[in-house]
């Protein structure tokens, strides 16, 4: 799935939908092509959140 | 019907100061607020469906109960409404959604339970956002409920039949449910005072779920001390002295050391200059009545928002899957859409997500230490006009009402004034985990210090509103 865009593309999603058995179309896969933003966003963020907390951790060990 | 409700509505506590002496009967009090919503709500639309006939049998009883000396408190012979999220039992909880037109409950919820315990009159069943995620939704069997200042304008949700319904006078205070900001946000934009306690402080038993881990239940009431009354209800374990909601309330705030926010709401997600002003404002009536105001740093405003906002769609996807998945037509555009989402996100993703709220909660706890409380916005700015709300969250005006479901404490919204163009202003008061009482004694002690709990909606507006438009909205007696 792309993680480079700002948005999923219309395929993307509707494969991503079938696999939970949801079959998309039409209005409502358009819809989704738009909330998709808020998708890639969050995933992005909460990855640097992970990561930032990760290196933080790490900062507070020493090796032995 | 006055052209300011004001005269007519007494505030939770206050009716019930009456009630206990005899000088307010709560027949009376209850035919006024049926008289009211009889009046106006086809304007506002804020019952799904009106008891009147059972309301008034019981508020015979509680008169006949008071009269033999049997009050039971503050709540008896006060008329309340319940979001239609909330069980009782035999009757349908629609959540506002036709996928549940048929759902009767056969338990009432345990919020239903407390206040038919404490005598409280029930008027009926609330509009909502749909299933307390999509709105406002204009596909749905019920329309949207309408702001009492303005009927042109959103009153937020998902608990937007019960804050509209408080600031009309149509009830003097009621339960609400708060996911993601659902009772603080329909507050703010209603003119009201709204609280979503320390997360599991009240039950959401028999209540249709959102996101389980992050669905709290709270009070919403006109004044902050109505949603002292009411939260000291809604967790009454039955002991015979007043909750700590209650007896701290008048402690007043000298002494105490509150944080203000101001990142989030000037720069995660700036807000109207009128909003900022008011704020400012009431910082200036903390400090006046003795206590310490210094600014504070917490997260930013993003770190919430991306992990309030993947938990909370994952677990509703999860909770209504099966519709979605047999029969998505059941449901309005927008909580389909908004449900959706669940579907895009993986795995890692809700991890990450329920890591970060983790690290998000601690770290609250160390940046708060010191202080009693915190301020900042509640929402950006007077409530929009209802049919410019967008669809979708966007990326760069993160919400201000996650992160208190994130930290899990309370958080309180509370009227601090009113824009040029009338319509309600609101601060969001939050602390610690179990700090509630504190809370509701902060947010009390600037409401008493101010006057705004003296001005109403104007009823002659929204009256108005309804004779031009009667043949679109109709009135029934069952809605």
């Amino acid at each position: 799935m792309s993680e480079t865009g700002t948005k999923l593309t219309a395929e993307e999603i509707k494969q991503s939908a079938r696999e939970t058995g949801i079959e998309l179309t039409g209005e409502w896969l358009d819809d989704l092509v738009d909330g998709s933003a808020f998708v890639i966003w969050a995933r992005r963020h909460l990855r640097e959140m992970s990561e930032a907390a990760s290196q933080a951790e790490m900062s507070t060990c020493r090796p032995t | 019907m006055p052209s300011d409700l004001t005269s007519e509505v007494p505030s939770l506590a206050e009716a019930a100061r009456q009630i206990r002496s005899k000088r307010l009967s709560p027949v009376e009090l209850t035919r006024s607020c049926l008289d009211r919503i009889a009046a106006l709500d086809g304007a506002l639309h804020c019952f799904i469906r009106l008891d009147e006939k059972g309301a008034m049998a019981s508020a015979r009883a509680a008169e006949q109960e008071i009269a033999r000396g049997g009050y039971r408190g503050p709540l008896h012979g006060i008329p309340t409404g319940f979001k239609d999220l909330f069980n009782r039992r035999g009757m349908v909880t629609t959540a506002h959604s036709r996928s549940r037109i048929d759902a009767v409950a056969f338990a009432d919820a345990d919020v239903v339970t407390r206040l038919d315990a404490a005598g409280a009159i029930d008027l009926g069943k609330l509009a909502m956002h749909e299933l307390a995620l999509g709105g406002p939704s204009f596909d749905l069997p019920w329309p949207p409920v309408r702001n009492p200042w303005d009927v042109s304008r959103f009153t937020h949700g998902s608990s937007s039949g019960t804050a509209a319904a408080i600031a009309a006078g149509f009830i003097l205070a009621g339960p609400g449910t708060d996911t993601a900001g659902s009772i603080r946000g329909p507050a703010a934009y209603c003119g009201i005072a709204g609280l979503k306690p320390t997360f599991g402080l009240v039950s959401v038993a028999g209540t249709v779920p959102l996101s389980p881990t992050l669905d709290h239940a709270g009070p919403m009431g006109w004044t902050v001390e109505d949603c002292a009354i009411l939260l000291s209800a809604l967790i009454d374990q039955g002991g015979s002295e007043p909750s700590a909601h209650l007896s701290s309330l008048q402690d007043g705030v000298k002494g105490l050391r509150i944080g203000v926010v101001r990142h989030f709401y000037e720069t995660d997600h700036p807000v109207s200059a009128e909003t900022r002003e008011a704020i400012e404002a009431a910082l200036d009536v903390y400090r006046a009545l003795g206590a310490y105001v210094e600014e504070i740093r917490l997260a930013p405003l993003a770190d919430y928002a991306a992990a309030a906002g993947v938990i909370m769609v994952c677990e509703a996807y999860q909770a209504h899957l099966g519709t979605l998945r047999e029969n998505p037509q059941l449901f309005g555009r927008i909580f389909r859409n908004r449900i959706s989402l669940g579907a895009l996100y993986h795995s890692d993703d809700l991890s990450r997500a329920y890591a970060a709220r983790a690290r998000l909660k601690a770290a609250f706890a160390d940046q708060t230490a010191g202080f009693d409380a915190i301020v900042t916005a509640v929402v950006p700015s007077t409530a929009p006009l209802i049919d410019e709300v967008p669809m979708w969250p966007t990326v760069e005006k993160p919400s201000l009402l996650s992160p208190f479901n994130i930290t899990e404490g309370p958080a309180l919204a509370v009227c601090c004034g009113f824009s040029k163009n009338g319509m309600p202003l609101s601060m969001q008061v939050a602390g610690r985990r179990f700090d509630d009482a504190l809370i509701l004694r902060i947010g009390h002690a600037y409401e008493r210090a101010v006057g705004w709990r003296g001005k109403r909606p104007p009823a002659r507006s929204t009256a108005k509103a309804l004779a031009g438009n009667e043949d679109a909205i109709g009135v029934t007696g069952d809605r």
